[in-house]
């Protein structure tokens, strides 16, 4: 089995050989983490985790600090303060790249896949990391059956209606078998129907594949779908957690939301 | 599938159409054909190439040289022509630019098989194309006042060196003024190279550089300038400023009143700053030089001298520079050397420069009456007459002083002798002097 | 199937999404151009043999810059830095060493320069955190700085050689081997070894950008950050494009020795010099090899051709041209004569010369307003 080294390599681990640390049940653990931009403290001393096949709701009203949570896991924002633990590995230093290479991957808010490519282009960008020749085909095949594109494997990718596209994204995240799924948003302006072909996507990749997610959403009724906890941000730290029955009916939250902070609704951030 | 069927068919026609394209290139817009066919000459025409800047940088002080030229060859071709050969000019513009003279001198020497060629203002020009002049042994005469130090077989730098017009200026202001002097230079080859010399020829002559400021050919903002040259307080300034943008030096300094005289190698000989800047800018400026229009030689002033004949051509030309009268003079020296030699044929005419040609005033007017210039053969470098020319307050440029001065530092110093030995080297001070670091 | 399959075998490595052309015929067509670039110089002689040797050593320029920007997204205008310096290295070894294996040893050396000052320029950009429009702008003052200080520095040696200031530095004959096995490089051979590296460079970049590396080069011009989202380690990627093509601009500088023989500062490093490769891939195609290739050749024949007699026009000309590629081919010539080649295929000549001109006529109706005449039965045409 290789370990990750500082530059990505051509043919990678498979979630399976990858190494972890100690105490594999916790996947993902913060540790009093800050972020301050300036002045303006985004995220105040959280201490958040995630067990390893959890599907984890990250919700809170604007502002609250959950996409800043999610890009300070990614690493695309650097801590202020405070540690990132990932598979048992202090990946507080690590750059993007190498914590993708530690299994973490992501899904932006904004979808963005590569809109000149085609889909197929597209999902054989992460699947060249880990695959060659036929063994590649195969997966990329097999992703885009997945994500229900094989019909449009030679349309470019920016002609995809949003719900595809979200989709492809979503296939591309995770096509390089992550232990740990990150979500910003997925059904953000899909159809009733779309919204449920996501759901169903999750819950089979967390149950055929054993990915955990960190999903952020504003749809009440996706997250009582999908979500095994809810974590409730409020002003940069976690204001409640637990199972979705107890957060739904919490009258602070309710409050929360109500309060001058903003639409429960949620416009994209 | 489509996609690359069109594709094929695309990058045939593309490919063919570029095999077509280079096929039918001939890349001057002149229909001169495939191989050359001209050969050197033999019975009719001599052929001379001429490439002087008409546009461009250069262009103030490059079409003077090239209108000398014609003027020379003009007069030649109605006297007879050389040997009885009528000669044939090719003059293509390079517009100041090297790409464009690397590419005309291969030109001249391929195309037109030029039995001989003059070519450049800048020494960079002459550096960019002397590999191709050499490679291909090209007859060359290079004619602007310049650093000096070129030891090169198949060129002849025939225009005066920096030690030269230094070397006629600074010992006359020594006498006059005083030893201590501040240098002012353009930060490029030419003038740090010069500045090297003011040195040397300092120590030569008893006198010591208090100050020396090389100037960016960017610049043409003097006010500290001025500054260091009052608070240094020297005897006289040596100016190797060059360029447009060192023309504001003049006229700041005459607002800022000051006064030190300046000797200089560059300024008013070219660029004829005494006739366009207002007066009293120039006032106090002494240029050692080998020629400008004013110099007092009978050649140059009488009726019908150079200067009339010159103007005669070229009515509405604004002046007859330095160069110019370099350019004129090498086009008889060429002339003097295919007929002691008695053939066109390159080799046998540079024997024939290499034994030394001389030439009165009539063909090189920089000479006072009864005296000669030398073309020194072992070096290809000229002994010249060199004046000490004075612009007073109103601008009127007379001589102060003047006598011939000899090619020194390649033929003393160096021991470059090309009539023994075949070089292609340029020796800078620095390597002889110690004063010059 | 889809894009993946591209023939297998000797000449499927060197065709892909990346690069126009594919297929027998295109062989065929790159076979016959080569054939011709190497019979040139018999059929029209050493003088326009030697300018078309000129604009080829343009053609390594552009092929840099057509690597590092239009497939990684990279624009630089530094590209003249390294060409130039490889250019000066090639002349301070070749001064230094005087000697067959001296010439030979500099031509290794001026290349791995090129690529040197690349990778130490682009370390310091991209793992600084420059990005974008202040790398374009970065590399523009690195290459204005070295004019500058190549101007002044005319007593600076390097060992024995004066880098001569702004008169540059000159060589005299290339001679490579070793001992009693040498070689004098002269014209016509310089053209034709000339030819050869850069076909050998074509194809090796054609293989390159084809590869998965070549499709994470696209990515990252794409998208950087979800190229990086995927795992790639962006600026690694990065620094390593752009010492590739600091090692084509300094292949290019080797060849421009061999060529002119002599180097000078303003002529690479100036301004003007740094923007004609920009124009060249630009007008050509900058997603495309061949495109710039062919475009630098064109653009600079033309421009000197032009510049006998019309010296100001030629190189305003040039900016027009450019200025006219972006407008109206955006992708660039190439691109857009495979998009035009594309429609007359589908329609073919007549019928979609036809279809053009209606809708031309349509627009231009609908500008001048009221009531237009359709012709009911005219096809909708998609693109």
């Amino acid at each position: 089995m290789s370990e990750s080294t500082g530059q990505d390599v051509n043919v990678r681990t498979t979630a399976a050989q990858r190494a972890t640390g100690t105490n594999t049940d916790t996947l993902l653990q913060t540790d009093g983490l800050v972020k301050q931009f300036g002045g303006f403290t985004a995220t105040d001393a959280v201490d958040f985790s995630v067990e390893a096949g959890e599907i984890r709701c990250l919700i809170g009203p604007n502002g609250a600090g959950k996409s800043t949570l999610m890009k300070l896991v990614t690493g695309q924002h650097a801590a202020t303060a405070g540690s990132i633990y990932f598979n048992g590995f202090d990946v507080t230093d690590d750059a993007p790249n190498e914590r993708i290479d530690r299994g973490l991957s992501m899904k932006f808010q904004v979808p963005s896949v590569f809109e000149d490519l085609t889909v197929r282009e597209n999902l054989r960008l992460p699947n060249q990391r880990l695959a060659d020749g036929d063994e590649r085909r195969r997966r990329v095949d097999e992703a885009l059956a997945a994500a229900d594109l094989a019909d449009v494997e030679d349309t470019r990718a920016g002609d995809l209606s949003h719900g595809r596209q979200q989709q492809l994204e979503i296939g591309m995240a995770a096509s390089l078998d992550p232990d740990l799924l990150l979500l910003d948003e997925p059904v953000a302006g899909l159809s009733v129907d779309e919204r449920a072909a996501i759901a169903d996507r999750i819950r089979t990749l967390n149950e055929e594949r054993d990915v955990a997610f960190v999903v952020i959403e504003h749809d009440t009724e996706f997250v009582a779908e999908i979500a095994d906890r809810v974590t409730v941000l409020h002003q940069g730290d976690i204001f409640r957690e637990g199972p979705i029955e107890e957060i739904e009916d919490d009258p602070e939250v309710q409050r929360i939301y109500l309060g001058t902070d903003g639409d429960a609704e949620g416009d994209a951030r | 599938m489509n996609d690359r069927i069109s594709r094929r068919r695309f990058v045939t026609a593309g490919g063919a159409a570029m095999v077509a394209g280079l096929a039918g290139c001939s890349s001057d817009g002149e229909a001169s054909g495939g191989t050359s066919t001209d050969s050197a000459s033999s019975g009719g025409t001599v052929k001379i190439g001429v490439l002087e800047d008409r546009s461009g940088t250069f262009s103030l002080v490059g079409t003077p040289k090239w209108k000398a030229s014609k003027l020379a060859i003009e007069e030649i071709n109605a006297d007879g022509g050389i040997m009885g050969n009528q000669i044939e000019l090719f003059d293509p513009d390079p517009q100041s630019d090297n790409s464009r003279y690397k590419q005309l001198t291969r030109k001249m020497i391929q195309q037109r098989d030029v039995d001989v060629l003059w070519a450049g203002y800048a020494s960079s020009t002459r550096e960019a194309i002397r590999p191709i002049i050499d490679r291909q042994d090209q007859l060359y005469f290079y004619t602007t006042q310049y650093e000096g130090g070129v030891c090169d077989k198949n060129v002849f730098a025939v225009g005066p060196t920096a030690r030269q017009q230094l070397g006629s200026v600074l010992p006359y202001l020594r006498e006059e003024y005083g030893p201590k002097i501040y240098t002012i230079a353009a930060d490029y080859n030419f003038g740090q190279l010069s500045a090297d010399w003011v040195k040397v020829l300092a120590d030569e002559n008893d006198a010591e550089v208090v100050g020396e400021e090389f100037i960016s050919l960017d610049t043409s903002q003097f006010s500290s300038t001025i500054n260091n040259i009052q608070e240094a307080d020297p005897d006289f300034v040596m100016s190797m400023l060059v360029g447009k943008n060192h023309t504001a030096f003049y006229k700041q300094k005459a607002s800022a009143g000051l006064e030190v005289p300046i000797g200089t190698s560059t300024a008013m000989a070219q660029g004829y700053e005494h006739r366009r800047l207002d007066p009293p800018a120039m006032e106090n400026i002494y240029a050692g030089v080998n020629y400008m229009e004013e110099i007092p030689s009978t050649a140059n002033t009488k009726d019908g001298g150079f200067v009339d004949r010159y103007y005669d051509m070229y009515p509405d030309a604004p002046y007859l520079n330095e160069e110019a009268e370099t350019n004129y003079f090498s086009t008889y020296m060429y002339k003097k050397a295919v007929e002691q030699a008695g053939t066109f044929e390159q080799p046998e005419v540079r024997e024939a420069l290499e034994s030394g040609i001389s030439l009165g005033p009539e063909r090189a007017p920089e000479a006072p009456e009864g005296e000669t210039i030398e073309l020194d053969g072992a070096t290809h470098h000229v002994d010249h007459h060199m004046w000490v020319m004075k612009a007073d307050a109103e601008h009127n440029v007379t001589s102060v002083a003047d006598r011939k001065i000899p090619e020194q530092f390649l033929s003393e110093t160096v021991g470059c002798d090309l009539t023994s030995e075949d070089e292609e080297t340029q020796y800078t001070p620095r390597d002889y002097f110690e004063e010059a670091k | 199937m889809g894009t993946d399959a591209f023939p297998t075998g000797v000449l499927g490595r060197f065709e892909g999404p990346n690069t126009v052309g594919s297929g027998t015929r295109f062989w065929a067509a790159l076979a016959v151009t080569v054939v011709a670039l190497l019979a040139y110089p018999s059929v029209v002689g050493p003088f326009a043999a030697g300018q078309l040797t000129r604009y080829l050593v343009s053609a390594f320029l552009a092929l840099s810059l057509a690597f590092v920007w239009g497939y990684a997204g990279i624009l630089s205008f530094g590209q003249n830095a390294f060409y130039g310096l490889s250019g000066y290295a090639f002349a301070v070894v070749v001064g230094n060493l005087a000697s067959p294996l001296g010439t030979t040893v500099g031509v290794g050396v001026a290349i791995l320069f090129g690529a040197l000052s690349a990778l130490v320029l682009g370390y310091f950009m991209f793992y600084g955190g420059v990005r974008d429009v202040y790398v374009t702008i970065t590399t523009l003052v690195v290459t204005i700085v070295l004019n500058t200080y190549g101007k002044t520095a005319s007593q600076v040696f390097v060992g024995s050689v004066n880098l001569g200031g702004d008169t540059g530095v000159g060589i005299g004959e290339i001679t490579l081997g070793a001992g009693p096995a040498t070689y004098t490089l002269v014209q016509p051979a310089t053209y034709y070894v000339i030819v050869a590296v850069l076909l050998a460079t074509y194809l090796g970049l054609r293989a390159l950008v084809n590869s998965d590396f070549g499709r994470v080069m696209v990515a990252i011009r794409e998208d950087e950050d979800r190229a990086e989202m995927l795992g790639y380690d962006v600026k690694f990627r990065k620094l390593v494009v752009f010492t590739i093509g600091g090692g084509i601009a300094g292949l290019g500088g080797v060849t421009y020795m061999a060529w002119g023989y002599s180097i000078t500062p303003e002529v690479v490093f100036s301004a003007a010099a740094a923007a004609y490769p920009v124009v060249w891939v630009s007008v050509g195609g900058r997603k495309t090899l061949s495109g710039p290739i062919v475009a630098a050749v064109a653009i600079e024949w033309l421009r000197t051709t032009a510049s006998v007699q019309f010296p100001e026009f030629a190189k305003i000309g040039v900016g027009v041209l450019m200025i006219a590629s972006i407008l109206l081919l955006p992708d660039g010539v190439v691109p857009g004569l495979r998009g035009a080649s594309r429609y007359f295929d589908r329609h073919g000549l007549a019928d979609g010369s036809r279809l053009a001109i209606d809708r031309a006529r349509r627009a231009v109706g609908r500008r001048v307003g009221g009531p237009i005449a359709v012709d009911e039965s005219s096809e909708v045409v998609q693109e």
